[in-house]
């Protein structure tokens, strides 16, 4: 985690706007304004600027709130429009 | 979390995801099936949502209400049950420190009533709750009872059960020696059950004779060892002299009444008196059949 700190830092970026994604679990996504489309195959999560499409299995939203979100599900792939 | 409702209604996921958020409402366990959402929010926030999708087209409704409340529910329909448990509960942990009954037993019957005694100073009682207990104390002073050698005490149920032994039960060892005559006197009576007679009845003997042997002869004549039990009548005589202060019947009886600390079978006493300087003297004689055995127990 330190290091991702120092990178992000030394690229003038933040974790506020990061995202995790857990291979077959799920993913936790920071700075979510709102959830624009919403289904087990795609959920497309609404940024400041731009879109964040999440593809995968069986996806479901375990928590959202003030802009985090817990999404469960096999993520298979993360798409920035 | 266990203060979680679970919400249903009808209507598009972003916008119910839209109109949570701005309302600073979390959101958990998010769900959509066709038309239908379900989500989950905190118990205290049900109000609020109910009152963010009030419009009839949502037609919400709660599907599944907190863990905390569904407790309290089943607890508020089942109170007897739960009354009656712990009741039942109480009374069998009641039961568990109750003694009904104080119970001596073993071969020390005569001391019964004190070893309840010293049971109620150690806190068993009869008909009571039986908290503070006691047990090594209880055992310690029954075992300083006169006569007792074993105390132990356990629980059976309601009963606390206190067995006392005395140690009236040891066995003698059996002697392998011959047996000898602690006194002096005339054989009356002699009868060897195992072992050899080795004195014959009108036989004066004297202390530390040999009565009867530990051996038995066969007919070849050898001696072969075995136990010596049999028993003998002897006939003992003593004088023994007593200093009165003065010579009279009453004193004369006191002297022959000697011969009664000897022995119960006292069979003929006399006495004769001289004078001193210190009083008179007594000189009682006396004899009394004395039974002696050996490994007869």
């Amino acid at each position: 985690m330190k290091l991702l700190m120092q990178l992000l830092k030394e690229a003038g970026a933040d974790t506020d706007r990061a995202f995790t994604v857990i291979p077959g679990y799920g993913g936790y996504f920071k700075a979510i304004k709102r959830v624009a489309e919403y289904a087990p195959q795609k959920v497309t999560l609404g940024l400041g600027k731009g879109v964040l499409v999440v593809s995968g299995e069986n996806l479901r939203i375990d928590k959202y709130f003030e802009g985090d979100l817990w999404l469960l599900g096999d993520i298979r792939g993360i798409a920035l429009e | 979390m266990n203060n979680l409702v679970e919400i249903q209604l009808t209507g598009s996921a972003d916008v119910v995801l839209r109109k949570l958020t701005r309302a600073d409402i979390a959101v958990y366990r998010f769900r959509v099936s066709g038309a239908v959402i379900t989500f989950c929010v905190e118990e205290e926030y049900v109000k609020k949502v109910f009152a963010i999708f009030a419009h009839r087209c949502y037609n919400v409704g709660i599907r599944r209400t907190s863990a905390r409340k569904r407790i309290a529910a089943a607890v508020r329909r089942r109170v007897g049950l739960i009354v009656g448990a712990v009741i039942f509960l109480v009374a069998a942990v009641a039961a568990d420190f109750t003694v009904l009954r104080v119970k001596v037993t073993g071969n020390c019957a005569y001391l019964a009533e004190d070893i309840r005694q010293i049971a109620a100073q150690c806190g068993v009682r009869e008909w009571s709750l039986c908290l503070k207990a006691d047990i090594p104390s209880l055992e310690a002073r029954v075992l300083s009872l006169d006569g007792v050698s074993f105390c132990s005490v356990a629980r059976k149920g309601s009963y606390m059960i206190i067995d006392v032994m005395s140690g009236g039960e040891e066995n003698t060892p059996a002697a392998y020696t011959d047996f000898v005559s602690p006194e002096s006197g005339r054989i009356l009576r002699i009868v060897a059950v195992s072992g050899t007679p080795l004195a014959a009845e009108g036989e004066d003997i004297r202390r530390g004779e040999k009565l009867i042997g530990a051996y038995a002869e066969g007919e070849d004549g050898q001696r072969r060892s075995c136990l010596a039990v049999g028993f003998a009548d002897i006939e003992v005589s003593r004088t023994v002299s007593v200093l009165f202060g003065e010579k009279s019947e009453e004193n004369a009886r006191a002297a022959l009444g000697i011969a009664a600390l000897y022995s119960e079978n006292v069979i003929s006493r006399s006495y004769t008196v001289s004078e001193s300087q210190d009083g008179a003297v007594y000189d009682v004689s006396f004899s009394y059949i004395c039974t002696v055995s050996v490994n007869m127990e």
